[in-house]
This record gives C-alpha cells, sequence and structure tokens, in this order.
C-alpha cells in the first residue's frame, strides 16, 4: 500500500510526529494511528456468524487467521451502505488481536504533531467520545483523530467475550 | 579444548532425561528376586551414560551421585551381590535427585548437598551391606571405589583360573582370601562359572612379586597370568571421563569410556592380547608369542581364553613384539587389525590397546609404521572430551618404541555411549522444536487451501481450461493431502509417552498405602496428538490414583470379599472411531451407591433414589465432593475429580462411569485425535455452510411429514427408530434466511452428544471433510452453538458447531414446550 505511504511531509523534522492513516465515512475523515494498521484489502468473502449485531459482519479468513469485520460505516450510522469491490477493509492489530473495519475509503498517510491535535468540544452526554483524542485541522479538512484501540475495545463493539459478559 | 561445551548442554539434558526415563522403567519392571542380566546392564548403561556426559560437561554433582549409583549396579549385574528390594528403591530416588540435579542445572530449584549426600549414602550402605554378605561367601574382600585407596604400592593381577582350579572353586576363594590377608585386595572382574575367563585383580600394599607369583602359579594357567606394579595412585576412578583411558595399570571398567589408547603405564606391559570375561567378540590378528617373565618388567604371555571369547588369534609378524590389544569386559565388539611388525619393539613395551567397558565397537586401525611412532596423545577422535585423567604416565614414554597400536577409531553406539552426540549421527531421530512443526502445519493448511482454490478455478473454467492444467492440478491435490496427513504425523506420539509414568505412581502409592496393586497397561502404541499428551496426563494420573485409593481395597478386605489379594488396574488406549478411547478399571470395591448419594444431600445437590446409576455417578464430578471417609495426602480432599473433568472436557473430549459395587469401576475418557483437525461433514443453510464434528453425528435421514410432532404446539420432535428426538432448526437458531422451510425438503441430522440425542434440520448435506480447526475466540469471541470455525477448500470460512450445545438447547426447547 505504498500509495498511502507517501505522506506529505511537512513536519519531518518534527520529532514528535507520529504517523496517521487517514479514511473517511461518509463526509467525516478519521485519522488513526498507523502503527495499528496492518494492511489493507478489499471486502470479500465475509462469512456471517449468527446473532452477532449488525454491524458485525462476520469473519474473513485472512492468511488461515480468522478476523472479524466490523462494518464502522453501520456503527457510526452512516446512511449509504453498500458493498462493492472497492469497499476497503483496513485490517487493525488492537489489543493483540486482529480484527478489520469496513470504510468508505482510505485517504493518506499524514504526520501530525500534538500541537495540531486540538482538543474536541465537549459534546453532550449522549455521544460517547472517549474515543476521540482531538480534532486536527489540516490543508482546510478536519480530521477525527481517534483512538482507534479504545474504540474497538469499547463494550458496545461487542468483539471480546469479557465485553460480552458485562453486557 | 576451545569448544564452548554450552551448546551441547541441551542436547545433554535431553539425552540424560531420557535416561533416567528409560532407568526408571526398566527398574519397575524388574523381578527383584530373578533380575534380567539384559535388563540390569540397561540399567547400568543407563546410569553410566549419565555418568559419562554429566562429566564431560562439567556437572560434577550429577558425576558424583551417578558413580555411587553405577558402582552398585555394576556389581549388582557382576553378580557379586544379589538385588534386593529396598535397592530399587534406592534408585528410584536416586533417580528422582538426578531429575533434580538436571532440573537445577537447567535453571531450577539447587538440591541441598544433604539430600544428595543422603542418597549416596544410603547406596553406599547398600552396596558395604552387602558387600560384607558377599565376601563371607565368596570374596575376602571386595571394595567398590577403587579411587579410595592411597596405597601407594601394589600389583595389578590378572590371569586366568585354571580349569582344575575352576572346578574346585574353594581354590579361588582360598587363594584371595590369602592374597586378601597379604593388602587389600580389589576385584575388578572375575569369571562366575565353570567357564576359564580372565580375573582381574589388585592388590594395594607391599607385597613381594615372588609370593605373589607362587600363588598364581597354582590357580593359573602358566603363563596366563600377568603381575603389574601399580606405578601411581590409581586414579580417582570418577574423575576419569576423557576419550581414553590411560590410568597407569589400572584399566577398570569404572574408569574407561569411550576411546582408550593405552594402558601406557604397565612397566612389565606384555604383548598380550587378551579378551576378557566371556564374551569379548574380538578379532584378534596379531598375536604376540608368549615370552616368559622372570622380573617385573618382563613381557607377559598373552592370554587368550577359551570360553566365549570368540577371538581369531593370527601369528605375528615378529613374536618379539609386544602389541597387546585387551578387550575387556564383555561385550567388546573390537576389530583389531594386524599391527604389523614392529621388529625393533625390544624394549618389550608395548601397549596394549584397551577396549574397554562393555559395548564399545571399537575399530582399531592398523597402524603400519614400526618403530617409532610417536603417538599416543592424539588417539582422540571426538574434539569433546575432557583431558584423560591421570596423567601420571606420559603415554608417549612408552609409546615411542611401540608399534603404537593407536588412533583407535573406536565407533560408539550410538544410545548407550555417553561420549560423543555428534558421534550419534547415525540416530534415527533427530529434535525439533514444537513451535517449527506448528509452523509447517500452518504452511500445509495454507498450501491445500490454495491448491483448493486453483482447482477450484479451473474447474470452473471448464473447456476453457487444458487437461494437462487439470490433470496436473489433481495430481497435486494428491500430493498436497499426503503432504498434509505425513505433516499432521509428526505431532503424533505414542501414548506410552503418558503411560510409562504410571508404573511408578502405583508402584509408590501402593505402597504408601500398603495395598498391592499390579497396574496392566495395553494399547500403548496408540498414537495421539502431543498437545493433548500433554495435557491428558494430569486427568489420567488423578484417575488412577483415585482407582488405587477409592478403588483397590486393603489385602485384608479382599480375601474377606473373597478376592485375590492384589487388585489389579487396567489402563488401556485405543482408537475408536474419530476418538482416542482410554480407559482406567480397577476391580476394586466399586462406588458405593448409598454413600453418593447421601453426600450429595448433604451438600445440597439435587440427588433422588430414582437417579440411574449414571446420573448419580455423575455426581462425583461435582466441585468438592468427596466419600472418602478420611482425607489422605493421596486423595480426599474433594478436588479433582472436577476438575478431571473440566479438563477433559476442554480437550474436546467426554469422561464416563461405569461401576459395579464388588465388582470394580471402569472410567473411559474420550478424546478427539487431535487438537487441531476434525472430521467434519458440511452441511448448507441457505447461503451458509456449516460443519458438523462427524463423531457426533448418528444419521442423517429426510423426514417424511408426518414424522415430524409437535408438543404443546412449541417444541417439535421427530420420531426416528421409534424414538422421539427434540428438533433444532439450525436456520431459527442462527437467524439465517434458509432455501427450505418444510421439514420434508430438509435434511434432519440426528445428533448424539453426552449420551442425549436430538435432530438438526438442514437444507441440505454438502460433503464432508477433515478440518483444519481454527479459533474463533484468538480475534473474536465466543459464540453461541459454535465452537470454532476453519477454512474451507475456496478459502471461505466455515463455523463450526457446537453439537453439544446445540443439544442442550434442543433438550431446553423440549422442556419448556412440555411445561
Amino acid at each position: 500500500m505504498e500509495n498511502y505511504n507517501a505522506g506529505n511531509g511537512a513536519t519531518d523534522e518534527d520529532q514528535v510526529a507520529s504517523e496517521f492513516l487517514t479514511f473517511t465515512l461518509g463526509q467525516e475523515e478519521y485519522a488513526i494511528d498507523i502503527l495499528k494498521v496492518q494492511e489493507i484489502r478489499g471486502y470479500d468473502m465475509v462469512t456471517r456468524i449468527a446473532n452477532a449485531p449488525e454491524f458485525i459482519k462476520g469473519v474473513i479468513n485472512l492468511r488461515g487467521l480468522i478476523v472479524p469485520i466490523v462494518d464502522l460505516r453501520i456503527k457510526f450510522k452512516q446512511p449509504k451502505i453498500e458493498y462493492t469491490p472497492f469497499t476497503v477493509v483496513i485490517i487493525l492489530n488492537v489489543m493483540s488481536r486482529v480484527v478489520g473495519i469496513v470504510v468508505d475509503s482510505v485517504s493518506d498517510v499524514i504526520a501530525l504533531t500534538p500541537p495540531q491535535i486540538r482538543p474536541a468540544p465537549d459534546f453532550s452526554a449522549s455521544f460517547d467520545t472517549r474515543f476521540i483524542l482531538g480534532l486536527a485541522s489540516v490543508e482546510g479538512r478536519m480530521l477525527i483523530v481517534t483512538d482507534i484501540e479504545q474504540l474497538m475495545s469499547t463494550r458496545d463493539m461487542e468483539l471480546m467475550d469479557d465485553v460480552a459478559a458485562l453486557a | 579444548m576451545a569448544i564452548d561445551m554450552s551448546q551441547f548442554y541441551q542436547v545433554f539434558f535431553e539425552e540424560s532425561a531420557e535416561h533416567l526415563a528409560e532407568m526408571e522403567s526398566l527398574l519397575l519392571g524388574l523381578d527383584v528376586g530373578a533380575p534380567e542380566d539384559e535388563d540390569l546392564n540397561a540399567i547400568f548403561r543407563a546410569a553410566h551414560s549419565i555418568k559419562g556426559s554429566s562429566g564431560t560437561f562439567g556437572f560434577t554433582d550429577l558425576t558424583a551421585v551417578t558413580h555411587v549409583l553405577e558402582t552398585l549396579l555394576d556389581r549388582l549385574r557382576k553378580h557379586e551381590i544379589g538385588l534386593r528390594p529396598e535397592m530399587v528403591d534406592a534408585f528410584l530416588e536416586a533417580g528422582d535427585l538426578l531429575k533434580l540435579l538436571l532440573a537445577a542445572h537447567q535453571g531450577g530449584e539447587a538440591v541441598s548437598a544433604e539430600a544428595q549426600e543422603a542418597i549416596c549414602e544410603k547406596l553406599r550402605q547398600l552396596s558395604r551391606d552387602e558387600g560384607a554378605e558377599a565376601v563371607a561367601a565368596v570374596v575376602p574382600e571386595t571394595v567398590v571405589a577403587p579411587a579410595e585407596s592411597g596405597v601407594d604400592g601394589g600389583w595389578e593381577i590378572e590371569f586366568v583360573p585354571t580349569p582344575a582350579s575352576l572346578a574346585v572353586p574353594e581354590t579361588l576363594e582360598n587363594f584371595l582370601e590369602d592374597l586378601g590377608r597379604q593388602g587389600r585386595l580389589e576385584v575388578l572382574s572375575r569369571s562366575s562359572g565353570p567357564v576359564p575367563s580372565l580375573w582381574q585383580l589388585r592388590l594395594y600394599g607391599q607385597v613381594a612379586r615372588e609370593a605373589l607369583a607362587d600363588s598364581l602359579d597354582f590357580v593359573a594357567e602358566t603363563d596366563a597370568w600377568r603381575l603389574s606394579p601399580l606405578a601411581a595412585p590409581a586414579a580417582a576412578a570418577d574423575e576419569a571421563f576423557g576419550l581414553f583411558d590411560d590410568a597407569p595399570g589400572a584399566p577398570q571398567d569404572e574408569t574407561a569410556y569411550g576411546f582408550f589408547g593405552d594402558a601406557p603405564g604397565l612397566a612389565p606391559a606384555a604383548p598380550a592380547a587378551m579378551a576378557e570375561e566371556g564374551d569379548g567378540y574380538g578379532f584378534f590378528d596379531p598375536l604376540p608369542e608368549p615370552v616368559a617373565a622372570e622380573d617385573a618388567l618382563a613381557p607377559i604371555p598373552a592370554v587368550a581364553e577359551e570360553g566365549e571369547g570368540y577371538g581369531f588369534f593370527a601369528p605375528l609378524p615378529d613374536p618379539a613384539a609386544a602389541p597387546a590389544a585387551v578387550a575387556e569386559e564383555g561385550d567388546g565388539y573390537g576389530f583389531f587389525e594386524p599391527l604389523p611388525a614392529n621388529a625393533g619393539a625390544a624394549a618389550g613395551v608395548a601397549e596394549p590397546p584397551v577396549l574397554e567397558e562393555g559395548e564399545g565397537y571399537g575399530f582399531f586401525v592398523p597402524l603400519p609404521q614400526a618403530g617409532t611412532m610417536p603417538a599416543v596423545s592424539e588417539p582422540a577422535p571426538a574434539p569433546l572430551a575432557s583431558p584423560p585423567a591421570a596423567p601420571a604416565v606420559a603415554p608417549t614414554s612408552v609409546a615411542a618404541a611401540a608399534p603404537a597400536p593407536l588412533a583407535p577409531a573406536a565407533e560408539a553406539r550410538v544410545e548407550s555411549r555417553p561420549k560423543a552426540p555428534p558421534v550419534a549421527a547415525g540416530d534415527s531421530s533427530i529434535r525439533v522444536g514444537v513451535e517449527k512443526v506448528d509452523q509447517l502445519i500452518n504452511l500445509v493448511g495454507e498450501l491445500v487451501i490454495t491448491q483448493a482454490m486453483l482447482l477450484a478455478t479451473a474447474q470452473e473454467m471448464q473447456e476453457a481450461a487444458p487437461e494437462r492444467l487439470l490433470n496436473g492440478l489433481t495430481q497435486l491435490e494428491r500430493n498436497s493431502r499426503d503432504l498434509q496427513e505425513a505433516v499432521m504425523s509428526i505431532r503424533m506420539l505414542p501414548i506410552s509417552f503418558v503411560f510409562s509414568r504410571f508404573p511408578r505412581v502405583v508402584r509408590d502409592l501402593s505402597g504408601k498405602l500398603g495395598k498391592q496393586v499390579e497396574l496392566k497397561m495395553s494399547g500403548e502404541t496408540t498414537e495421539l496428538d502431543k498437545g493433548l499428551i500433554e495435557k491428558i496426563t494430569d486427568p489420567l494420573t488423578h484417575l488412577i490414583r483415585n482407582s488405587l485409593d477409592h478403588g483397590i481395597e486393603s489385602p485384608e478386605k479382599r480375601v474377606a470379599a473373597g478376592k485375590s489379594p492384589g487388585g489389579t488396574i487396567t489402563l488401556k488406549a485405543a482408537h475408536q472411531g474419530g476418538n482416542i478411547v482410554i480407559e482406567v478399571g480397577d476391580d476394586g470395591a466399586g462406588l458405593n451407591r448409598q454413600k453418593i448419594l447421601a453426600k450429595a444431600r448433604e451438600k445440597g445437590l439435587a440427588a433422588s433414589d430414582q437417579m440411574s446409576d449414571q446420573d448419580v455417578w455423575a455426581l462425583i464430578f461435582e466441585p468438592g465432593f468427596s466419600t472418602a471417609d478420611q482425607v489422605t495426602d493421596v486423595s480426599g480432599r474433594g478436588v479433582g475429580m472436577d476438575v478431571v473433568r473440566r479438563n477433559i472436557q476442554a480437550l474436546g473430549g467426554r469422561i464416563e462411569i461405569e461401576s459395579m459395587t464388588g465388582i470394580g469401576t471402569r472410567m473411559t475418557v474420550r478424546l478427539p485425535l487431535t487438537l487441531a483437525i476434525l472430521d467434519g461433514m458440511s452441511v448448507a443453510v441457505g447461503e451458509e455452510i456449516y460443519i458438523i464434528p462427524l463423531s457426533y453425528v448418528v444419521e442423517s435421514l429426510q423426514p417424511k411429514p408426518s414424522d415430524i410432532k409437535t408438543v404443546s404446539n412449541q417444541g417439535r420432535v421427530i420420531q426416528v427408530r421409534g424414538e422421539y428426538l427434540p428438533v433444532v432448526v439450525l436456520h431459527e437458531v442462527f437467524a439465517a434466511e434458509p432455501k427450505v422451510r418444510e421439514f420434508h425438503q430438509g435434511i434432519m441430522v440426528v445428533l448424539n452428544a453426552d449420551g442425549a440425542k436430538a435432530a438438526l434440520f438442514v437444507d441440505g448435506l454438502v460433503g464432508q471433510h477433515q478440518v483444519v480447526i481454527k479459533s474463533l475466540e484468538q480475534n473474536y469471541r465466543k459464540v453461541q452453538g459454535v465452537s470454532g470455525a476453519t477454512i474451507m477448500g475456496d478459502g471461505r470460512v466455515a463455523l463450526i458447531l457446537d453439537t453439544s450445545a446445540l443439544v442442550a438447547m434442543a433438550k431446553g426447547q423440549a422442556t419448556d414446550g412440555a411445561a
């Protein structure tokens, strides 16, 4: 996926810059720590899991590994959900597990320094912001910088046993 | 030698562990009354091998213990003393100690010196006790460890008794007694029985040679004896783990490990070819002419005795020379090739290649050079032994004039040589890390899937695909299946790996409990997955302990019940269908139904007198359940059976109990063949494919509409062969979109899990295959009704059904419906 590795190089000198992979969900653009990303692949051959929540599409065979696939578009209540040959799955390595997420598209890899990431405004209590690290503005785009690990391990993701047990 | 020994440590640890295990199993198999020579020898060899290699690697604590152990064993196998039960106990204890010591060297807890000394002392004591008795009967004095002697004078005596003296045993005994009076006598080897063979004695003390010679003339064949002064204090036996034994004048089996060039220190080294002790199958080509010996330094005649020494002695070209080959001790299969003509070797100091210690298959290569053979110093082909002990006498000093029958390129027999892991190249097995094997299995699994995908693609192309491509792919399919099977078999081990520990468990425990128990095992060669082997050990041990403690009664009770005083525990393993079945049976008292029921009520468990035996027995698997009247350190605390059941279930197995009062109890453990693979039947529901473990499938049938009945209009049952079975509709359970909804259009798969049956309704059957089990929980979580996942031929994931859960679901449904 060298396409995504180009980066913009804007803050090369900045020691504390870290790289983020950005992807879009509908109109929103998200950024996640690139070190959590294992690979990016197309969406195909998903085996449905009985009685799983709607946003868990099922499991795929990733070179012998059984990997669950979460459709973040469903999770984030995007209106238009379709599966095409261009539908993208980001395979993540979080909490020593391998999980795939379906997104609308992957944009690029950018470097962000901590000062660039501004705290998100306080939303109402109805909106879970624990996994939002902050907002960053790059070339006029607003990026929602996300703690993907936190997001994937929330209880309502229902990806883990202990979580499921508590629910 | 600048070789880093630590790189061999792991090999040493593993080998030693194997030797210990072998020793233990042999010890347990010993008939104390009449031990087999072969077994004693094998035990000795095992101890000896450990001693040898531990010495080589510098683990002196191991060496010290094995030395004492070996000393006693050596005397046993030579029938100097008789085997007694407490010796076996002591040996087993020593074995345990060695295991601890090994563990300590591998980073385990250190073993206290007292513990070591205690065992050693015990062994020495046994040796002494018996030694004293033996002395009374046979030998004036038998001292075990020559190393103890600090005497700086004495004689090495070797002779072959005359047939006459052998015929009258007293003659020899008197001779030994006589010698015993003159100094401290040590018998290195002696013959038993009427066949003349070499005796080796060592006499410490200031004794005149003439006196000895006179005595010898009485008992030994004329000229068939040799006296050599003990030049230096005998090398401490337990330190000599060199490649060669050159303890001057003291070729003694204790010290001889491996490749021996010479016994150079013997001043009167004689041209002697000796095949000692019975069965030396040596081929001695050059036989020096016997030369009469007058003084101490004169060469001594060769001794080649008849007996079982199958030696072939060809004449030596130059009789004056003195190459001597001595094959000592038993089964030395040495080939001594001619040592041509060392004409000038009149110096009379030739040294004999000494092939000692049993199992050395030595090939002594001829050294054609006569005269000045510089020599002895490098006969060692293998780089890893510690320097020879007792360098007191430099070999070279002697060798200069000798034809030097050196460079004994002795090949070590693999399993029993302490010496040389590198030489063990001929061994038929290799050690490989488990993770490497697992990686291989994974890769092959991938290969098989890729191959299947290719084949499916080619078949889709139909006419477009050239026939050669299809043929090739079919061939590839066969090959990869074979490959997969072969790779899978790497992980399979015989169950004897588990079973082999039980004789010891039974022995120790029956001793502790004062019961007489015989353990009968069968089916030890049954193979199962290594992962299973590791995990089944503890549950099985627990079952056996249980049988011993609770099952088998005390001898008195047994006799009172009209049984033989000794109980029997049977341990059986066999393949049965896709399972391994392991049975632990005993002919003891059986389970006590009333007692279990009473206990269950006491514990507040649901128990009624109407329960079937099967259900009552199942109660003992409840946590905290024990019917033992007394808590012993063996069992009775009530932890255990529930753990046993849980462990076995975790392995995908189950356990059943059969018991009859007064007759005995039998526990049957059923396990899948392997953790990694299962025989599955694939079924379709709509677009989805599910795998049912084949071992749970009883039959499949297409029902008639009239076969299906409802109960309370909710629970559905189907009549199969007179039985009403609850129906589980898979598409309902899994909320899938089926192709068929009418029962008579689909298929009912009758399942049997844990004794309960149910019929599973699916759209249709797809096929039957072996599937590799993949964990769903590794990256996801447990799914109700699903036990795992697998990857199908087309690369898709298919879920494996949790049959027990589905059947339980059906049960619940049926009950709900009935309620």
